[in-house]
């Protein structure tokens, strides 16, 4: 094992390497563009013997990738923002033909107005694609997913697409250690590819991609759902064989000092590294806080949810992106957990922050548990409580007219 | 204990890649380290900022250097800036390429370095990135020169690897520790 200093992107192009991925297809965006240099660079080298595949969109690029995993190749590709949703249409595609498919998002936002920063914006709203979804913290836990992807994805009880999301710049640019195995120590945890599903054979043609009427579509659609839901108890067991191997335990979602803790936030991808150094000043100053951070967001690890916060006197969600005239989507979903779970309904706020970049800092996090803590000792929120802008500019609020009329 | 580095400078100045040499060498002598850019898009001649963080124990932080430790200035027309100079500590040390130093109404202990001239000297060219760093290294003492150096010699071929390595050294060894002048 080797620790290296680099940024996310490049633990990304590392573990795709030293999964021995066979064809890329993918087209450049900020922030993932370094993740498929590398890869470029890997493959011109000979570092890596697989088809690149330059195309002239993302809607291409993933094409191209269903066609290599349909032909029974291990397949990678990535993007980010606008490049994701101009895939949108192929996403559904790649899941409803059991395709184990492995994309890394670099997560930015969605214009307009333009912007290159980090949020949630791009990967929350293809939840419902069929893919399974990762959020990571760092380039250590990139490098980790993007071998667990593979792993969970091509089993035979699974055979579903799987995105690794990390957050553009603050993971993808970021330089870190990362411990980088030998690959005879990754081939005991992924061995090479051999193609478990129906795919491309001349000696036995088939067709793939078939229309199906009202009386069997929904049950298509029934065995995406049933076997994404399989893949919380398979992800276990994987992070157990994964520990053994690589001596570090990953998890479905991170509960931090959460045993005592009367507030806990929750939330997803690196923003919470900020916050577990926050619960940590704060508990230092004898106050009961907790954090719990979700990494499997698809799918939705609802039990060990409800067990992490079924103790917590009230509870934030910290959501990077929003669902218009909704929300948060995070929160919605840790909301619809709690509703029906056997402890005590306590109040659940949902915190909007972080939007096209800005900077989610210690003070946010102190204003969010702040906020809560208000909200706790009253026992209930009013409908103009239960979503809060933590960091929002009054005066460019007001500045603005935001909400005001727009036009004549 | 935690060090907490903020660099200023124009893209094409060497700032992010600077502040991924400092980090590299850190992890290199069994520290943790992070190192990150802020940017927008890649425009030479853009304001660029450029964050290190490097710490005896793995870094949680995930936001930018509000107070930093250490402030190093590639290009001093940034002096004039206001936000450069946000969240100066009195304990925290300024580093700032510049010919003629002047009087600084800010916190902190503030320290000049020509690394423009150095290196013209040494280059042939305006670079000064590695010039700083071992200036950077004198002043913190978060690695030793050597480690720096053999980060140098890993990432850099030829004579770029030859320069840069010269380059840490006259850096270190240029800078005035009482203070560089005012």
């Amino acid at each position: 094992m080797t620790r290296c200093f680099i940024s996310g992107s490049m633990a990304v192009a590392e573990a795709a390497q030293l999964a021995g991925v066979q064809v890329i297809a993918a087209y450049p965006i900020t922030p993932q563009t370094g993740i498929v240099e590398a890869l470029a660079r890997k493959v011109a080298t000979g570092l890596l013997g697989a088809e690149m595949i330059p195309v002239e969109s993302e809607h291409s690029a993933l094409s191209a990738v269903v066609g290599a995993s349909l032909a029974g190749a291990r397949a990678f590709t990535a993007t980010s923002s606008q490049g994701l949703a101009l895939m949108h249409e192929v996403l559904p595609y790649a899941s409803g033909l059991r395709l184990p498919i492995v994309m890394a998002v670099a997560n930015r936002s969605l214009a307009s107005p333009v912007t290159i920063f980090n949020d949630h914006q791009d990967s929350l709203p293809e939840r419902d694609s069929g893919w399974i979804q990762v959020y990571v913290e760092n380039a250590q836990e990139a490098f980790d997913y993007l071998l667990i992807a593979y792993r969970v994805a091509e089993d035979a009880q699974v055979l579903l697409p799987f995105m690794v999301c990390l957050d553009g710049f603050s993971v993808s640019h970021t330089y870190e250690p990362v411990d980088i195995p030998a690959v005879e120590l990754v081939n005991t945890f992924l061995p090479p590819f051999r193609a478990n599903y129906p795919h491309l054979d001349l000696a036995e043609p088939k067709v793939f991609n078939v229309m199906a009427f009202p009386e069997h579509f929904e049950e298509f659609q029934r065995d995406k759902h049933e076997s994404n839901r399989k893949v919380l108890g398979l992800l276990n067991e994987v992070y157990d064989h994964f520990a053994r191997v690589f001596g570090r335990r990953r998890q479905n979602l991170e509960a931090y000092r959460v045993e005592d803790a009367e507030l806990v936030l929750v939330g997803m991808g690196s923003m919470m590294g900020t916050v577990r150094g926050v619960v940590d000043d704060l508990r230092a100053r004898g106050q009961k806080v907790g954090m719990v951070r979700m990494v499997c967001f698809r799918p939705l690890p609802v039990q060990e949810i409800q067990a992490v916060l079924q103790g917590a006197g009230a509870i934030g969600v910290l959501d990077r992106d929003v669902s218009f005239g909704a929300g948060g989507i995070l929160y919605q979903d840790i909301a619809r957990s709690m509703y029906n779970s056997q402890g005590k309904r306590v109040p659940a706020v949902n915190f909007i922050a972080g939007l096209g970049g800005r900077d989610v800092n210690p003070a946010t996090i102190q204003k969010c548990f702040y906020r809560l803590a208000s909200v706790a000792s009253s026992g209930y929120i009013t409908s103009a409580e239960e979503l809060q802008w933590p960091d929002e500019n009054e005066a460019l609020l007001r500045a603005w007219g935001v909400g005001d009329k727009h036009g004549n | 204990m935690q060090t907490e580095i903020r660099f200023h400078g124009f893209g094409g100045e060497g700032v992010v890649r600077a502040s991924e040499l400092l980090g590299k060498a850190a992890v290199k002598c069994g520290k943790w380290a992070q190192s990150f850019p802020y940017f927008g898009t890649e425009i030479r001649g853009a304001a660029v900022k450029a964050f290190t963080r490097v710490g005896d124990n793995p870094i949680n932080q995930r936001c930018f250097i509000y107070e930093p430790d250490v402030l190093v200035i590639t290009n001093r027309t940034l002096v004039r800036d206001r936000e450069v100079w946000q969240g100066l500590k009195d304990s925290s040390k300024v580093l700032i390429n510049g010919a003629e130093p002047e009087e600084l109404k800010v916190p902190g202990q503030v320290f000049w370095l020509n690394a423009t001239s150095l290196g013209y000297e040494l280059f042939q060219k305006p670079i000064v990135n590695t010039l700083l760093l071992g200036a950077l290294i004198k002043l913190t003492q978060l690695v030793p020169l050597t480690a720096l150096a053999q980060v140098i010699e890993e990432e850099f071929t030829g004579r770029a690897r030859e320069l840069n390595v010269k380059a840490i050294n006259k850096g270190f060894a240029a800078l005035e520790p009482g203070g560089g002048g005012l």
